[in-house]
Formats: structure tokens, C-alpha cells, sequence
């Protein structure tokens, strides 16, 4: 048995709830909107600070918020970059040397 | 054929900054030393087609990338990797510094497309720049920027979240985060 939706309520059963925006009705006119930029990626609800024309750059962020995803980036990074080179890295280059020392002509992969 | 003393200090400087860009492209620290060692390798084994004095840091992060996507990613589609155990892994790395939030962040950054990551990873990270990350991902320049855009804007929106909406945990519309970027204080750490 299906559940039962006793009307009124907000489900989204119907997407005719729309507000029509406009002050005339478009019905039947199936000219485009002149305000509105349909070239733009749907991203109805972002922030848009900088209305740029461009429309295949998203929305510039803040300064402060680029600086703190900046900070966390290299944090990121750093906890594995400032990490001592392991030695299993060092021996293997003194492997392959040691490889390439003895047989120069062997085009190994 | 043996590289010039030069040649091989770089390659040995190269490691650190490989080991950390290989964790963020497989979001876990053995398969990633894996992914360097195999790195090395193949490069030890082209230097011939390396030209020395120009670019070795680029020309080794594109043969672990390359590396990657063709062999690293075959096997870990037969383990079945959902996004999911990818984003643990990434939170669960170790981390180094006093950042409270830096598990958070490794999450949002799990979250992001993979190509978006580490067009973000190259340029904001390792310090490539535009044109070496694109090389490097051979893509074109305007696409490495835009990657990097689109990826800087998802952890904003993200990050605004965990920071700023700590409670609302029903409140996810997009109002709501904007908000919460703006209102961000980004110096909290100190």
C-alpha cells in the first residue's frame, strides 16, 4: 500500500507550485527571458559576489576562504612532504646505480 | 644509462613532494610509496629521454600520474574502491601540525573529482605552476584553471559547513553556506 499523502502538505509531489515571477503570463510565448543568462551553469543558489559575464568560471571566493582551504592544502601535503625521504627509496637508487653501473647497455624496464 | 650526480640529487629531492602528491591521488600511504617506487623506476629507466637542466620535478609527477591511471587504478577497481573508503583513507592519514580541522578538510578534498583534486593538489600544494600542472595533467591550461576554481569553491561550501553550521545539521541549502563562507573567519587557527 502506498503511503498516503493527505494533501496540502510540502512533499514535492507536484512541481506546480511554482511562483510565476513574471507579471504576464508567458503562456504560449516561448521567447527566452531577457534578464536571465541561460548560458550560465545551473547554480541557482551560490553566492555570486562578482557577477562575471564569463560564464565558464565559477563564482570567485573570498580571499579569507582561499587562504584557509590554502593553509589546510599544504597542511595536507606538508604531513606527508616534510616526512624524511624512507629508506627503501634510497636503497632502491643505489640499486638501480649499482644496476646501470654494471650493465650499461640493458634497456630494462 | 647513469644520471649526472646533479640528476640524481634532484630526483632524491623529488621524493618528498612525489610521496605527497601519490597519497593524494590514491588516498593511501603503502600503495602510494608503491606508486613512487614505480615512479622511480620508469624514470631511472628514461633519463635518457629526460633533458637535464629542464623541468625533473614536472617530469616525474607526470610519470606518476601516468603510472597511476593506468596501472594503480586497474587494480584498485578489482578491490571494488568506493569513494567512500576513499575518503576515510584520506581522513585517516596522519596529521602533522596543530590543525583541529585538517580531518575535516582531507574529507571535503576526498569528495572532490578526482581530476579536480589534483589539478587543486598541483597548483595550490606542489607549487606547480598553471602551465607545468597542465603538462603535468596534460590538459589545457584553461582547464587546470578552471578545475582548480570549481574545486577551490566545492571545499569552500564544504568547509563552511563543518565550520560555521557545526549544529544545523539539517540545514544544508545553499543560503545557509554562503552565509557561512562569508562569515568565516579564516585565521582561527592562531
Amino acid at each position: 500500500m502506498p503511503r498516503q499523502r493527505s494533501g496540502g502538505g510540502d512533499d514535492g509531489t507536484k512541481p506546480d507550485g511554482k511562483r510565476t515571477v513574471g507579471p504576464e503570463n508567458p503562456d504560449g510565448d516561448v521567447t527566452p527571458a531577457g534578464g536571465q543568462d541561460d548560458t550560465r551553469p545551473a547554480n541557482p543558489g551560490r553566492d555570486v559576489t562578482q557577477a562575471t559575464p564569463d560564464n565558464s568560471v565559477p563564482p570567485r571566493i573570498g580571499d579569507e576562504m582561499r587562504g584557509h582551504i590554502g593553509e589546510r592544502l599544504r597542511a595536507h601535503y606538508d604531513a606527508v612532504a616534510q616526512e624524511p625521504v624512507p629508506d627503501r627509496f634510497l636503497d632502491l637508487l643505489a640499486q638501480l646505480e649499482a644496476g646501470s653501473d654494471s650493465d650499461e647497455a640493458d634497456p630494462e624496464k | 644509462m647513469s644520471p649526472s650526480p646533479r640528476v640524481r640529487d634532484d630526483l632524491v629531492a623529488s621524493i618528498p613532494s612525489l610521496r605527497a602528491f601519490a597519497v593524494s591521488l590514491c588516498g593511501h600511504p603503502d600503495q602510494a610509496d608503491d606508486l613512487v617506487q614505480e615512479t622511480l623506476v620508469k624514470a631511472w629507466a628514461n633519463l635518457g629521454s629526460f633533458r637535464e637542466g629542464t623541468n625533473l620535478r614536472a617530469w616525474l609527477f607526470t610519470i606518476l600520474r601516468n603510472a597511476f591511471y593506468s596501472e594503480f587504478r586497474k587494480r584498485r577497481n578489482e578491490v571494488e574502491d568506493a569513494e567512500g573508503v576513499f575518503a576515510a583513507r584520506l581522513a585517516a592519514l596522519p596529521a602533522q601540525s596543530g590543525h583541529m580541522d585538517l580531518q575535516d578538510f582531507r574529507t571535503a578534498l576526498a569528495t572532490l573529482p578526482s581530476d579536480q583534486r589534483e589539478a587543486l593538489i598541483l597548483v595550490g600544494a606542489s607549487g606547480f605552476s598553471y602551465e607545468e600542472a597542465a603538462m603535468i595533467c596534460d590538459c589545457a591550461v584553461g582547464t587546470v584553471k578552471s578545475r582548480v576554481n570549481r574545486a577551490r569553491t566545492k571545499l569552500s561550501e564544504l568547509l563552511a559547513v563543518h565550520s560555521g553550521d557545526d549544529f544545523a545539521a539539517d540545514a544544508p541549502d545553499k543560503a545557509a553556506l554562503s552565509v557561512a563562507a562569508s562569515g568565516n573567519a579564516p585565521g582561527s587557527g592562531r
